[in-house]
Order: structure tokens, then sequence, then C-alpha cells
């Protein structure tokens, strides 16, 4: 099961929240967990809508006999990220919040890949398994 | 999005976010307040969490930047409520806003503010 | 005893249609197999008595499994129970039924804690006193016997795997249970004064355990209004990076909240392990024991504690 988000304006990041929100309750995961994927997702998206110029958010939920969990996939056809390696690092991060996006998401979520080519775009899964 | 609604209580501005807001709300009410801790006078900040249930990077940041902001413009903010979810999830993305001060309730923030008003009116 | 057979028989099935039909297909149990078994039906309701008494008189030999039946009422009840599981080995249905069915029994077997070791025996006798009467029934036709003798070795395999997954299941339920159970009981976080908390953890703290203290300690402070949390780490034996952050992060989430974190029982060579870590507790507020700690939490409360006069 799958849902696509239009990620263009800075009001589409309330949206994706939302969604995103519902769909974790949804799949039974705990307060705490539901917290760190909707923020995760809205870490991306803002990144998406940013620095991307915009793009879209795919909800993916995993329902398989062991395992269960949901995706979110962020794509953009931005300028890319020139050194993913700095942008993972934290960039400013001294805890005051500018930067953290990626890395932050990164630690908020078990399953994290991202594919940045520059010219070309960004694309960024993430996924958070149920315990 | 509607822009947040600051009260003033005494000589404290009470904003109580009751929305998920957009990153323009959140800017707005940065602008908000620090139009009105001139304009009204005020000595301290209580801005009361307690209905969020996320607070990103973002929003993070900003609160950090309103504590800033009203400190130079001569008041102390205090950031009460916060989630237990909230802030765990907060201090797992890297979050830790060292600069500002928080209290579990509103009404415990109102106390933190009176006593962080007269120490600063000590020195 | 009612009331606990009606909760083993709604419980959510430890294999489902899908995967039975799978393991049949493994062991190539067929359609076929069941039509030569539901023809078995007649002959084997005649000699069914026979085996069941024959299955029960080892069972009264052995001490271990005679324990089960105390008395000659138990004894009867679970011989026709038997019977009827006896009989349900040619009832030519092999579906959603049959499976329900010998889940059912899977799961009774290890409320009433009968090892895998003694039904395994038990489904060895079993072909040991049916097989002889198969090959007797159906001597002139050796093609047949083979063939019966096949559908009814598959069958019983099946209903070996179906009875061992279902007690290593609920063996494992169990284990689980009683592990939340003690993660539960050792680390409560208790009141000790007006707001303040204190959290004695005893143990080791691994990853799992770390976030069920973390969420009980926030909550707690959430519901008592507390300004102070003292975590006491007297009864934790290793302090490595892994629980330091736990720590660091216990105290910066309960700031973020409003309270203050105080660490106690931090003792010499546990402080000592902390600094060829290269960390440190920087702006944690630290004490030898809880009585100290409670002491500056009185201080930071703004309270005295003096001696009345006698």
């Amino acid at each position: 099961m799958t849902e696509l988000i239009d990620l263009r304006h800075v009001e589409d990041i309330v949206k994706a929240r939302s969604t995103v929100r519902d769909h974790s309750q949804k799949l039974g995961f705990g307060l705490v967990d539901q917290t760190r994927i909707v923020t995760a997702a809205s870490e991306l998206a803002r990144n998406t809508i940013e620095h991307g110029g915009g793009g879209f958010l795919q909800i993916m939920i995993i329902d398989n006999m062991n395992k269960v969990g949901i995706n979110l996939v962020f794509e953009d056809r931005g300028k890319g990220i020139d050194n993913i390696e700095l942008a993972l690092s934290g960039g400013y991060s001294t805890g005051s919040g500018l930067g953290l996006g990626l890395k932050g998401s990164k630690q908020l979520m078990h399953d994290f890949e991202i594919n940045s080519k520059h010219g070309t775009g960004t694309r960024v899964s993430v996924t958070r398994w149920k315990p | 999005m509607d822009r947040i609604p600051i009260l003033k209580v005494g000589n404290i501005l009470l904003v109580s976010i009751r929305v998920d807001m957009d990153d323009i709300t959140v800017q707005n009410l940065h602008d908000d307040l620090c139009e009105d801790i001139v304009k009204k006078r005020a000595q301290g900040v209580l801005i009361d969490i307690s209905s969020l249930d996320m607070v990103d990077s973002y929003i993070g940041h900003m609160l950090g930047t309103i504590a800033s902001t009203s400190s130079i413009l001569g008041a102390v903010t205090v950031v009460a409520g916060m989630r237990p979810a909230v802030a765990l999830t907060m201090v797992e993305l890297g979050l830790t806003l060292k600069n500002v001060k928080t209290a579990l309730n509103i009404e415990l923030g109102i106390v933190e503010i009176n006593n962080l008003i007269q120490v600063q009116g000590a020195t | 005893m009612h009331k606990a057979m009606a909760v083993l028989q709604q419980q959510k099935p430890e294999v489902s249609l899908e995967e039975w039909e799978r393991r049949k297909e493994f062991v190539s149990f067929t359609e076929e197999d069941a039509a030569l078994l539901r023809e078995l039906r007649p002959i084997a309701e005649s000699y069914a008595d026979e085996v069941i008494d024959g299955l029960y008189k080892k069972f009264i030999q052995f001490p271990e499994t005679k324990a089960f039946f105390p008395d000659e009422k138990t004894l009867n009840r679970v011989k026709a129970l038997q019977k009827d599981y006896f009989l349900g080995l040619t009832r030519g249905e092999y579906g959603a039924d049959y499976l329900t069915n010998r889940l059912f029994i899977g799961r009774v077997h290890q409320m009433i804690k009968l090892s895998p070791r003694w039904y395994m025996g038990a489904y060895s006798i079993y072909k040991q006193l049916v097989f002889p009467k198969v090959i007797e029934a159906s001597k002139h036709d050796l093609e047949k016997c083979k063939r019966i003798l096949m559908a009814l070795i598959r069958l019983i395999s099946l209903d070996q795997e179906i009875a061992v997954t279902t007690y290593i299941m609920a063996s494992e339920l169990v284990i689980t249970r009683q592990s939340e159970e003690i993660v539960e009981l050792s680390t409560p976080v208790m009141q000790i004064w007006d707001q303040v908390l204190a959290l004695p953890i005893i143990g080791t703290l691994d990853s799992n355990r770390a976030q069920t203290v973390m969420d009980s300690l926030l909550n707690r402070i959430a519901e008592t209004g507390a300004r102070i949390a003292i975590i006491d780490i007297t009864g934790v034996p290793i302090v490595d990076t892994g629980v330091a952050q736990y720590l660091i992060k216990a105290v910066t989430a309960s700031r973020l909240m409003g309270a203050e974190c105080i660490i106690s029982g931090i003792k010499p060579h546990i402080a000592e392990a902390i600094v060829q870590l290269g960390l440190t507790l920087e702006g944690i507020a630290t004490k030898p024991t809880m009585a100290d700690a409670l002491a500056l939490a009185f201080q930071h409360t703004g309270l005295t504690v003096s001696k009345t006069k006698t």
C-alpha cells in the first residue's frame, strides 16, 4: 500500500506530517516511534522543498510475515548534494537546529539510503520497523 | 494559517501553541513576539508546547532564536510542557536547546520566569 | 480450567493455512493420500480402542507420563480425547479445521507442561501399533498397502511438526512475558519526595532496557511534576560507552522537560572507566550515594532538614 504526497510549498510539510502520523498510528507504532517517524518526515520534506526545489514523498507500508514497517521516499529534481558526507555529518549542528535534517533523520530511522547526483536531483529513502 | 495568539499576563507574554505549525507560522510567531515584548514591555515569555506532538529542527531552532532575541530585548524565555516522546526524539535528533530554559508545565514555568526575572534584577 | 481452554482456543494461529499447505507440499502429502486415509476410516474405528489401550498401557508403565493421570476419571477422560484425536487422522479432510484442531492440542500440551519428548514417543507407539494392523488389512494388495503407510507417515510427521511448533512458540511467549516482567520490576521509578524522583537501576543496561527506563522516567516526570530525578547506578556492573550514552540521553531529555537529573552511585573504578573512554559527564550533577544526591535535591528545591528538639 502506497501513498504519494506533492511537496512543493512550505505548507505541504504539515500535510506530510499528518499523513505520516496517521499511517504510523494505524500500523500500531508506539507513541515515541510515531514521533520519530513524523519528525524525520518533517526534516526530509523540508529539505526536498527548500533545497530540492520541490518534489514528492512516497509513503509505503511494508507488511510481510515477519516484518512490519513504514518506508518513506523523498525525491526531487533539484541541483543535488555535492558533498553527501558533509551533509550527513551535520553541517552547522551545534544543537541549535541548523543543518541537522539529514543526519537527524538517519538517527531517527532504522534504514537510511541516499542517492544524489549533481544536477539531477536527490532521493532519500528511510524506513522504521515495528519492534 | 492564522497567527498564534499572544496573551499578556502581568508582565509575562503567554503563548500556547495548539496547532501543527508550518514554517511561516513559526517565523510569524517569532516576529510577533519580538514586537510585543517591546510594545507591552514584557519581562518574560512563556511558550507552552504541551499540545505539540512533534518538534523538528526548524521549530527547535526557532525556539532557540526566540530565547536569544528576547534576551537581547530584556525578557527571559521559558518553554514549558514538552511531552516525553518529543523530548526523547529531540535528543535523538541532536537538538539539545542548550540556551533555552524549560519547565514541566505552565504553572512551574511562571515560577521559573519570576525567579529568573528576580535574578536578572539583582545583577 | 474452562476459561484457560477458551483463551487457548482464541489464540492467533501459530501456523497459517498458507504455511500448512506449504508443509504438506514439502512432505508430499496429496489429495490421493487424503483419499486413502478416508478409506481407512472404518478399519481405524474397529481397532481404535485397542490402539488407545496399548498407548496408555505404555504411559502407565513410565512414572513421568503416569503422573499426568492421577486418577481413573482423568485417565478415562483423556483416553476418550485421545480416541477422537486418533480417529481424526482418518477423517479425510486435512485443511483449515484439521489445522485449527492440531494447533489447539499443541497449546494444551504446553499449558499442562507435557514435554515434546513424551508425545513424540507417543507418535512412535501409534505407528508401532497401527502399522501392523494396516499391513494385515491390505496385505492382498502390496502396492496399496505401501501407499497407505506412506500417507500415514506423511500425516503423522505433519502432526508432529505442528505439535512441536506450537509448543516452542507457546514457551517463547512465556519467556517474553517473563522478561518484560523482570524489566519492569527491576527499574521502578519512585517518588521519594515532593518533586523528587529516584530511579535505582539494577543490572546490565542494554538498548531495549534503556529505552524502557527512559520512557518510564520521562512519563513519571510528566505525571508527578518532578523537578529532580536521581538516577542511581550503584547496581549497574558495567558502564561502557553505550551505557554512558543512555545516561546522557536520559538527562538531556529530562532537561528538555524541565527536570534536572543527578546521577549517584558512580564507583571509583567506573569513574576511571568513563575518563578512559574519553567521556565527560559535563554539566551533569553527580554524587557518590543516593543520600548525597537527595541532600543536593533538597538544596535545589529550597528545603532544609533540621532536627526537632526532644
